[in-house]
């Protein structure tokens, strides 16, 4: 007694689809095997749960073109690609097929459980940073930040060692926004190349930073700060910057550390550890660029202050100068007309003395042997005496 | 007092330069600087002044040989 394949599968099918058929179902697993036809808008995975290392559950699953759209509302509402060993929540119906077996159909996958589950690490790890490296990593006021954002940071920013792909958009951006910025700052990059996204980048920038780490060990004022920078892509390219490791490095950097991490939806832990986060690496290198700017523009301050205060100086020097003048004017005029009053008044009474000025009014000068005469005892009866008058001399005898 | 001339000037970093004008600035507004010597204060802080724009225009440059040749 037997019974043909198709009549059997058809029976174990019959029994699955009144147990199943037309049900959905909410089910966690880890995807694998991640094959997705953007052409033919259909994608194959498989689902499995595991234990530890081992798998203790597994299914192939599909995505049918009915409900591809799924996969890029996923990718938008969580940023995060459909990746290998991604844990999801997803709604699920049985499907059986007579000739291809037992398979789930993916028609939703909850974007909201995946974005708490990666919050849910991140914080997992960042409490992991903070409770192992307290003299590092620190929390106030609920936000995260490292001793790096302690570091003094040169007043120029002009030695930066960059930590980037090869070849990258974001080396470009980056090096591109520097070399164009219009102060004319000229910048000495030298670029620490490293994977930056996927399996071993985390491991690759910690060696770029130990690198970095020993040249300023050797030579303090090499490089005034790291940036490390990355374009844009998904959620999980920028897995690494939420790597413990890397980041226990970045909070313990000895050089300020600036990322350019180009994702706009949130930030990684590289960012909280850093001493400043930008965007993009764009904005990264304007960072660098206004910083710089910023120091010339109180230079040129100073400058044109000193320039003011010496005027200034230079003006109220001139001002004493002709308060002086003004003074020794007036102490000069004052001298002057006093020398000049004096003078008349001597002036006057030596004309007053004058002998001539005497005769003038009605007196006679008496001269004996051209001598004058003021006493009578001088003269005895008989002498010969001149007497000037006012128009000329006499003669005269003394007679008593 | 003999006068400083720009390649006497040492080398100095962008602080230190910041500070100094800083200092010149100070000193000439405090009214600490002589008339006579003012004319020499302010070619100083003209060099400096110089010797920052061209630290800014012209990096001393390094690359990843030259530092692996340092055998760091």
């Amino acid at each position: 007694m037997f019974i043909r394949l198709s009549e059997f599968i058809n029976r174990i099918k019959d029994t699955l689809d009144a147990e199943y058929y037309g049900e959905t179902f909410k089910v966690v697993a880890e995807i694998t095997d991640v094959k997705i036809y953007y052409q033919k808008t259909y994608a194959f995975l498989k689902l499995i749960e595991k234990r530890g290392n081992d798998i203790v559950a597994e299914i192939s699953a599909s995505i049918w073109n009915n409900n591809f759209g799924i996969i890029s509302k996923f990718q938008k509402e969580t940023g995060q690609s459909l990746e290998q060993n991604l844990e999801l929540l997803l709604e699920v119906e049985v499907q059986f097929h007579v000739r291809y077996g037992l398979r789930l159909s993916v028609i939703g996958i909850d974007a909201a459980y995946t974005l708490g589950k990666l919050e849910q690490q991140k914080t997992d790890t960042l409490q992991r940073l903070l409770q192992n490296n307290r003299g590092y990593v620190f929390l106030e006021e609920g936000v995260y930040f490292s001793a790096n954002a302690g570091l003094k940071v040169a007043e120029v920013l002009q030695n930066i060692a960059l930590i980037c792909a090869p070849g990258s958009d974001g080396r470009r951006d980056f090096v591109h926004e520097l070399e164009a910025n219009p102060w004319h700052i000229d910048y000495n990059i030298v670029e620490f190349h490293t994977q930056v996204q996927g399996p071993g980048a985390a491991s690759q920038i910690i060696k770029q930073l130990e690198l970095i780490e020993s040249y300023r060990q050797k030579s303090e004022n090499l490089f005034h700060c790291i940036c490390i920078v990355r374009g844009g892509g998904s959620n999980t390219d920028f897995a690494v910057f939420d790597d413990y490791e890397l980041n226990l490095q970045i909070a313990s950097a000895k050089l300020p550390v600036f990322t350019g991490i180009g994702h706009d939806r949130n930030i990684s832990i590289a960012d909280m550890m850093a001493a400043g986060f930008l965007k993009t690496p764009t904005k990264c290198a304007a960072f660098i660029n206004e910083h710089n700017a910023l120091y010339l523009s109180y230079i040129a301050e100073l400058q044109g202050k000193i320039a003011v205060t010496v005027n200034e100086r230079m003006a109220a020097e001139r001002n004493e100068i002709n308060r002086y003048k003004e003074r020794l004017g007036l102490a000069l005029n004052y001298y002057i007309t006093k020398q000049k009053t004096d003078l008349n008044y001597l002036n006057d009474k030596i004309k007053m003395m004058n002998p001539g000025n005497v005769l003038q009014r009605g007196f006679a000068l008496v001269r004996k042997n051209n001598k004058i005469i003021t006493k009578k005892m001088a003269l005895v009866k008989g002498d010969i005496i001149d007497i000037e008058l006012k128009d000329g001399m006499i003669n005269a005898t003394v007679n008593e | 007092m003999k006068r400083t001339t720009k390649r006497e000037l040492p080398e100095m970093a962008y602080g230190e330069i910041k500070e100094r004008l800083e200092g010149i600035m100070e000193s000439i507004e405090k009214g600490k600087i002589e008339m006579e010597s003012l004319e020499e204060v302010l070619e100083e802080a003209g060099m400096l002044i110089s010797r920052c724009i061209e630290k800014i225009n012209k990096a001393e440059k390094i690359s990843k040989k030259w530092l692996e040749q340092q055998g760091a």
